[in-house]
């Protein structure tokens, strides 16, 4: 289940970002973070890869969005380790 | 404490977030990559159950793998919960792990316990039955699966000759059944879940659905945020969540709802806004006049029933019951609208009562007179809070006046039928009524007492009686006094047994639940239970044959038949008794199919047990139709839905006490409760549960998400109140009333809050038990103990 | 930050240390005909599932990491200055009566042995006193820093009070008070005032943890002396 932390910047077009978050809001599989100017932090949790990528091209084009940046991805079966957000995870001492 | 595998998604969506605020805010730059579980969910397998918890009854899907309970889901093809859980449902696969099951029979030795084999536990139980068998009694349960029930009620009323079999129901629903009877000569609600989705008024009387019938209150709640208007009346003696949302809260004092009822019932009659076409044709008056009241009571005439309400004006009302003359008027007004469709919901508010069999026959009365009855939306709906409180209890009848099907113990019409069923010779079943709990209790707990050896199925009464320094740690002083425990996990109860059986729990067994709405539902072992725990069924079936072996003429029919024989398809006997054995068939299937045939004689009419299979519960009766197949009620004693009503008439009450198809409308007189606060006992106490935790928590406080959620019990205490002792929030303090004591912290802003001088606290917690405080008066039908209220005090414990 | 350290999603896609699943989730992942949009609880199979879950005895990748955010203890002081001045003493560990405080794993890399604080394990519960800033003696958990551990954010998909169901646990276990307010019985989390402890993803019961727990990106350094 691919986890993706993206960063999506809006365009200047009036209330872009207003209904930008709307619509991003209405998808389940989307969380909605902090925003600054025209930037906005949202996850995206899918069931697989061909999701992930129709789910990032479905916020590409969205007529708001200007433009959007991965910042974090988590695939599958990989042996990478966690290395952010260390509260949020069990540390075993 | 671990980290459940699923959290690890949750964390990596954490890690997501945090690397994107970053971005966003401009902080930092993050890039990672992170592994997750790849294969979680492969070759997993499901299957369908009634949730282990309450009487909401919703079903879950059973995820096992490899052998183990691995997922739970809330059920998509349910109509109780159309996919939903509340947050125990979600929670109840693992009831299952906790670390302290218990595996092997024990057997007490001094202070301790020494592990025993089946086979002796088996036959210790066996011998200790035969040294006197008429002063054996056995403890049961709303959580016992039907056959469960069924075969402790043969093995006792059919069997033994010994009506000494009770159910904890004695304690939950009691009241309500008495309610049900004298009103409608016949156990169970008529209406059914589907009116909260067609009602326009919800009036909770005593009860908070928001905490504990989480499911069926969000059926209300989804109707109102989809822009439907459904008004919420709460009638309470605290404020609830389920008080957060309403749109009227009516507090109440205690014992303030006879008086409500009374009160709208006054007002209708007085107005002339009663239905007058519904109550002259279908219903009758009764009143407790002269000599021993009955649940038949006598007839009263319209102009009776009428002098004696004149005096429940909305002033006087409102003095009995703390709840402002014009919000009765409102309550009225809003039963007098024949546009309105009005369900009332209820639970332990009003059966844990010591008028709890008035104010059920109160509540019903005001619907009849209303009209607000049998059609989709207008319904009084008792609630129960035990998975099969009414599968079992009620409708097994394992109660000590109750055979199966609605019949009772004391007609002797009722006992030869059951004879007949059972193949037992005439006069088997003893005619006498047995000990009811708290006479069980007392019975076992004093010297010299009627019953010297008790055994407790699937309850944990050390912690739910009331009073329980009078009716259950006496036992210990006893020698002579043998408690034999099923159970899954070591309890208050388990702590004073000689004998502990462990039992296999939940989908572990075969079961059969009857939920709240008369839905019978039906599942299928799906793991193995855990080191040598069986069913209790088995057990009961085993010391059965034991007894039998041991020369009871009692354990054969009048054929010389063991009364637990059951064949396989090629008509040979199986020996279920023998553990190796007892899955070769179905017995489950078995005992239902017995059973049923008791089901028709009070139209509680259940299809054989392979359709329950097929489905996630019906609600009885169950009739077959012309094609073959299997139709559910939901609305009883309405023309349009249910099949026994007389055709020609909208509505029929045909287990009529009177005999003429009606319902009886009753007027009791409003009594103050037996204790009441004073100068030494100042507060109210009042008891119950919590959302998080069930019951007495054996199984949810080993669910470590959910003891995180609510870690112990507590005293709730208004603010005002705790200012005046001198005590904050956390701080301990003893809770004391004439007959017992616990210490248990202070919590102000809590789940509830209540007026000044109450107090409220949960009983889930076996650390604090509330229940040595409590007091064991009942109401004088049901027998059912009041633990909504009595006079205690609290103490500052620090100097 | 530039647009030119942005990664392109493509790139990552295309990199080498990132494989996209082998498989999807299988069928039997949901009960036939089962909404996606409820939820499904799903239980730790075995302590040794747990473990593989968190990955703690799997190697950390260093390759485009610059900064680890953790979850500091109350009133640390900007990461460089805390992992300048820190004497990995110990100090603040031992103080904290719940044991809220843990040595940074050696997975951490340049952070091992820096004290920080792991919500799920043992969130911190904001003792009125603060021992382990009193016990601090090189200053990097100051007085002079206001406690902002970090924020917490409740999902909506999973929380059980925003999805039919009645749930409070959250504000009612949070000790700063107005830091979760509930509206309609529904919670929400009044950012300025919250300071990511992390007690209510320690409590919340849902079957998918419905607290999103962030540590603060940028802390504040002491500023002028008090």
């Amino acid at each position: 289940m691919p986890i993706s932390g993206l960063r999506v910047r809006f365009t200047d077009d009036g209330d872009a970002m207003d209904r930008g978050i709307a619509a991003l809001e209405g998808d389940r599989r989307i969380d909605i973070g902090a925003r600054r100017d025209d930037k906005l932090a949202i996850v995206l949790e899918t069931q697989d890869a061909d999701e992930d990528k129709a789910a990032w091209k479905w916020i590409n084009a969205l007529p708001e969005v200007r433009h959007v940046d991965v910042v974090f991805i988590s695939l599958d079966q990989d042996d990478q380790t966690p290395s952010a957000a260390i509260g949020a995870e069990g540390v075993k001492p | 404490m671990t980290m459940p595998a699923t959290d690890r998604r949750q964390f990596l969506k954490s890690a997501a977030m945090a690397a994107a605020a970053g971005a966003v805010l401009g902080e930092t730059e993050t890039s990672i990559a992170l592994p997750v579980l790849g294969s979680e969910d492969s070759g997993i397998k499901w299957d369908k159950a009634p949730c282990r918890f309450c009487g909401t009854g919703c079903h879950v899907q059973v995820g096992v793998e490899d052998g183990r309970v691995v997922a739970i889901a809330g059920d998509q093809h349910a109509d109780v919960n159309k996919g939903l859980l509340c947050v125990k449902g979600y929670h109840v696969g693992m009831i299952l792990y906790g670390e302290d099951r218990l595996t092997k029979p024990l057997l007490r030795r001094g202070d301790g316990f020494v592990e025993i084999s089946w086979d002796e536990a088996i036959d210790i139980a066996a011998r200790r039955i035969m040294q006197s068998p008429d002063k054996f009694a056995i403890y049961g349960s709303g959580q016992w699966t039907i056959p469960e029930g069924y075969v402790a009620q043969k093995l006792m009323k059919g069997g033994l000759s010994n009506n000494h079999i009770d159910p904890n129901a004695r304690l939950c629903m009691a009241s309500a059944v008495t309610g049900f009877l004298a009103t409608y000569g016949v156990d169970e609600p008529a209406g059914c879940y589907d009116d909260l989705d067609a009602c326009d008024v919800v009036i909770t009387w005593g009860n908070n659905p928001a905490e504990m019938h989480p499911v069926l209150f969000s059926r209300v709640m989804d109707r109102q945020s989809s822009g439907e208007k459904v008004m919420l009346i709460d009638i309470s003696t605290r404020r609830t969540r389920t008080s957060e949302v309403a749109d009227e809260y009516l507090e109440m004092l205690p014992h303030g709802d006879v008086a409500i009822a009374l009160g709208i019932m006054h007002l209708l009659v007085e107005r002339d806004q009663y239905d007058h076409e519904f109550v002259s044709r279908f219903c009758n008056f009764r009143a407790h006049e002269s000599g021993k009241p009955t649940l038949k009571g006598e007839a009263i005439s319209f102009e009776e029933y009428k002098s004696r309400l004149a005096m429940y004006t909305p002033d006087y009302v409102e003095q009995l019951s703390g709840v402002p003359a014009e919000k009765i008027r409102m309550l009225a007004d809003l039963f007098a609208d024949p546009d309105v469709k009005i369900t009332s919901l209820w639970c332990m508010g009003m059966n844990q009562h010591t008028m709890g069999t008035a104010i059920n026959t109160l509540v019903h009365g005001v619907h009849l007179l209303s009209g607000k009855f049998g059609v989709p939306g207008n319904s009084p709906t008792s609630l129960t809070g035990q998975p099969s409180a009414c599968g079992t209890a009620r409708e097994v009848g394992t109660l000590s006046h109750l055979l199966p099907g609605g019949r009772l113990v004391a007609n002797d019409k009722h006992r030869a039928d059951a004879e007949r069923l059972w193949n037992l010779p005439e006069g088997r079943i003893n005619p006498k009524i047995g000990f009811h709990t708290l006479k069980m209790f007392e019975e076992f707990t004093k010297e010299g007492g009627g019953v010297s050896t008790m055994w407790v199925q699937v309850t944990n009464p050390g912690q739910t009686l009331p009073n329980l320094n009078k009716l259950f740690e006496p036992k210990s002083e006893l020698d002579d006094r043998f408690l034999i425990v099923s159970e899954v996990y070591p309890t208050a109860t388990t702590q004073l047994a000689d004998l502990v059986l462990p039992a296999a729990m939940w989908v572990e067994k075969n079961g059969i639940f009857g939920n709240s709405e008369r839905r019978t539902q039906q599942w299928f072992r799906m793991v193995e239970p855990p080191g040598d725990a069986r069913d209790d069924c088995w057990m009961t079936i085993a010391v059965a044959h034991r007894l039998m072996e041991l020369g009871h003429p009692g354990m054969k029919d009048k054929d010389g038949v063991f009364i637990f024989h059951m064949e396989d398809e090629n008509g040979n006997e199986v020996p279920i008794w023998e553990w190796e054995h007892y899955y070769d068939i179905n017995v489950d299937r078995h005992l239902f199919d017995d059973y049923r045939r008791f089901s028709r004689m009070k139209h509680k009419d259940l299809a054989p047990y392979d359709e329950y299979v097929k489905t996630r519960g019906m609600r009885w009766p169950v009739v077959q139709q012309p094609d073959g197949s299997w139709r559910e009620t939901r609305f009883r004693f309405s023309a349009f839905d249910d099949p026994y009503v007389k055709e020609g008439q909208p509505f029929e009450f045909y287990h009529s006490t009177s005999g003429d198809g009606r319902a009886q409308i009753w007027v009791h007189d409003y009594k103050s409760p037996p204790e009441m606060p004073d100068e030494d006992y100042p507060f109210w106490l009042n008891t119950g549960r919590v959302l998080e935790h069930w019951h007495t928590g054996t199984m949810t406080r080993r669910i470590p998400q959910l003891t995180r959620a609510m870690p112990s019990a507590y005293v709730e205490l208004n603010p005002e109140d705790a200012r005046e002792l001198n005590v904050r929030d956390g701080e301990v303090v003893r809770v004391e009333s004439r007959r017992g004591s616990t210490d248990l912290p202070v919590w102000t802003r809590g789940r509830g809050y209540p007026p000044r001088g109450q107090i409220f606290v949960p009983f889930f917690d076996e650390t604090m038990l509330v229940n040595h405080v409590t007091l064991d008066e009942h109401d004088p039908f049901s027998k059912q103990p009041d633990f909504k209220k009595c006079a205690a005090r609290v103490r500052k414990i620090s100097a | 930050m530039s647009d030119e350290n942005d990664i392109s999603r493509r790139g990552f896609l295309r990199g080498d240390f990132l494989k996209p699943p082998e498989k999807s989730t299988s069928e039997d992942a949901m009960p036939p005909g089962h909404d996606p949009a409820r939820p499904i609880m799903r239980y730790a199979r075995s302590i040794d599932d747990v473990d593989r879950a968190t990955g703690s005895t799997q190697q950390q990748r260093t390759k485009g990491r610059r900064h680890i955010p953790v979850f500091r203890p109350p009133g640390a002081v900007d990461e460089p200055t805390f992992l300048a001045e820190c004497t990995r003493c110990d100090e603040c560990v031992r103080a904290c009566p719940h044991d809220a405080i843990i040595h940074a794993p050696s997975r951490l890399r340049e952070i091992e042995g820096t004290p920080i604080i792991d919500p799920d394990r043992q969130p911190c519960l904001l003792c009125d006193d603060l021992p382990c800033v009193s016990a601090c003696e090189p200053d990097v958990l100051s007085r002079a820093v206001p406690v902002m551990m970090g924020t917490a954010q409740i999902r909506s998909q999973t929380c059980l009070a925003w999805n039919s169901s009645t749930c409070t646990v959250c504000s009612e276990q949070c000790p700063v008070e107005g830091a979760i307010v509930i509206e309609e019985g529904k919670p929400r989390v009044v950012e300025e005032t919250c300071t990511g402890c992390g007690v209510c993803r320690y409590v919340c019961p849902a079957p998918e943890n419905a607290i999103l727990l962030m540590p603060t990106f940028s802390r504040p350094s002491k500023g002028p002396a008090s």
